[in-house]
């Protein structure tokens, strides 16, 4: 009798859309327009604290807001303008981010897990979001950014990827960022294991003490890089490009590469 | 007139008015209109019948009477804005202001250079939401009011989150007008009128008023034009034969 009760309970619930994680957020994706709309020209919109997972806040002028320490799980972005936005200690988690602009924003100690520009096989370049002179410290990004624009973004310390492939089960397969661009940006002593930046851009980074352990770096273009102290142990480097790099020698876990003598040098 | 009687009168008056016309004591209207013009262009909709659509638009834009309307009215101006509406709604052609001929003329070569960018399904709530959100939400300008003008061949065809009618109510509470054009022809044109009735028109003074097909799509939005710029006064003239008075049936 108490399970049927029980049964019939829970059935209630469901059927009342309780559950549904829309109705978690603090604000409408309306409420929101207004405020940002109202405030041009005034300063920025403070939505620090907030929670506003799935709200669709695609196409909006996000210019310097602040969303410091929000909720944006499930969030659309898409064609939103971020640059120079504070979005640090965010949770971004499933978050949808087609063509959406992070120039310059700040998105350190950010969590960015499955979200995604892309479901197609064949991720178009031209929809990719940027995230060129952003800050990314200590960000933990397991998404699948082919393609976008991290040039001179600081990402020191940041993590791609779980560690425990219990959570990589969980979550997708590797880490794909096949054609990135990391000219000029910091991944100093950032976890970037298992990852796959096949033909990615990484001219002039500082990736020294960088964890590329099991990396698949095909053909990537490290010249000019500093990969002082940088671990390569399992890493693919067919037709990678070390030409100029700095610290090769220093670098560790090259005799257990792949491919290692098919790089360039 | 005792004071008794005279703070009654008073009150009346403010609660007939509406917070949407007092707010034009503190903050006066800069444009008679906003009007969103909101098309549908999806997979039904091929280049010929895009091509008929658009150039309605233009042509109405360009029509002396319609014209004439817009520079009667108290500000002399209105604000006109293009949605287009498949899988996904677009904001073609942005808030745009037009105070005289010129800018009426300027505004309907945009429409006719419009690409024709269309998608697959009708998804009329998902448009109805973006209008809410973000495009009645950002309108540049003080205006008497808002008049939303929702034309297309088919019902929705979407699975919406929340019914299209669940958003046209929340439109009409905040003093949203939405007039429904709907085009009958295909499957759907014998129920799409009553579809856009009982699920699109809302607001005060709303309408629906069909073209009957796509070729008579540009007699239809010039007359809708007419209506909605002049402050939804509904003269007969503005009605065609096969027209009935019953459709426009103001709340």
């Amino acid at each position: 009798m108490i399970g049927r009760s029980f049964c019939v309970a829970i059935g209630a619930v469901l059927a009342s859309g309780a559950l549904a994680p829309a109705s978690a957020a603090d604000m409408t994706a309306r409420e929101i327009t207004s405020l940002v709309f109202q405030a041009k020209g005034e300063g920025s919109v403070d939505l620090s604290g907030k929670d506003l997972t799935y709200l669709d806040l695609s196409g909006i002028d996000f210019k310097a807001a602040s969303f410091e320490g929000s909720n944006l799980h499930g969030v659309v972005f898409s064609d939103s303008d971020l640059s120079n936005a504070n979005l640090k200690n965010t949770r971004l988690n499933l978050a949808t981010v087609i063509r959406t602009n992070f120039t310059g924003a700040n998105l350190e100690g950010a969590s960015m897990l499955r979200a995604a520009y892309t479901s197609n096989v064949e991720p178009q370049p031209k929809l990719a979001p940027t995230f060129a002179g952003a800050n990314l410290r200590g960000a933990r990004i397991h998404s699948r950014f082919e393609y976008a624009d991290f040039s001179g973004a600081d990402l020191t310390g940041a993590e791609f990827g779980p560690e425990d492939p219990r959570n990589e089960l969980l979550l997708t397969a590797r880490v794909i960022m096949n054609g990135a661009d990391f000219s000029g940006a910091k991944l100093k002593d950032a976890l970037v294991r298992n990852t796959v930046l096949r033909f990615a851009t990484m001219k002039d980074a500082d990736l020294s003490g960088t964890d590329f352990t099991g990396t698949d770096l095909t053909k990537a273009d490290l010249s000019g890089a500093d990969v002082t102290g940088a671990n390569f142990t399992k890493a693919t480097l067919y037709g990678t490009n070390f030409e100029g790099a700095k610290g090769l020698e220093t670098a560790k876990g090259l005799d257990q590469a792949v491919d290692f003598d098919k790089a360039y040098r | 007139m005792n004071a008794t009687r005279l703070i009654l009168a008073l009150a009346i008056g403010f609660f007939a008015l509406g917070p949407a016309a007092l707010a034009q004591f503190n903050d006066p209207a800069q444009v008679d209109t906003a009007l969103v013009v909101s098309v549908d262009v999806s997979n039904s909709v091929d280049d010929t019948r895009y091509s008929l659509q658009m150039q309605g638009i233009a042509k109405a834009l360009e029509d002396k009477e319609v014209l004439d309307a817009i520079l009667s009215g108290g500000r002399g101006a209105i604000l006109f804005t293009l949605v287009t509406w498949a899988d996904k709604p677009k904001v073609a052609i942005p808030w745009t202001r037009i105070s005289n001929k010129q800018e009426a003329a300027s505004v309907a070569q945009r429409v006719r250079q419009l690409p024709h960018d269309g998608g697959e399904f009708t998804c009329m709530g998902k448009m109805m939401r973006f209008l809410a959100d973000k495009v009645v939400t950002q309108i540049p300008e003080k205006a008497l009011r808002v008049v939303i003008d929702v034309s297309g061949d088919g019902r929705d065809n979407c699975n919406p989150d929340q019914p299209v009618k669940g958003v046209r109510d929340e439109l009409v509470r905040d003093w949203v007008t939405i007039n429904g054009l709907p085009i009958l022809e295909g499957k759907e044109g014998a129920t799409l009128e009553d579809y856009y009735r009982e699920n699109v028109q809302g607001g005060g003074g709303s309408f629906v008023l069909p073209a009957e097909g796509f070729g008579d799509f540009g007699r239809a939005i010039r007359q809708k034009f007419v209506v909605e710029v002049s402050g939804g006064t509904l003269p007969d003239s503005t009605l065609s034969p096969e027209t009935s008075i019953a459709t426009l049936n103001g709340n």
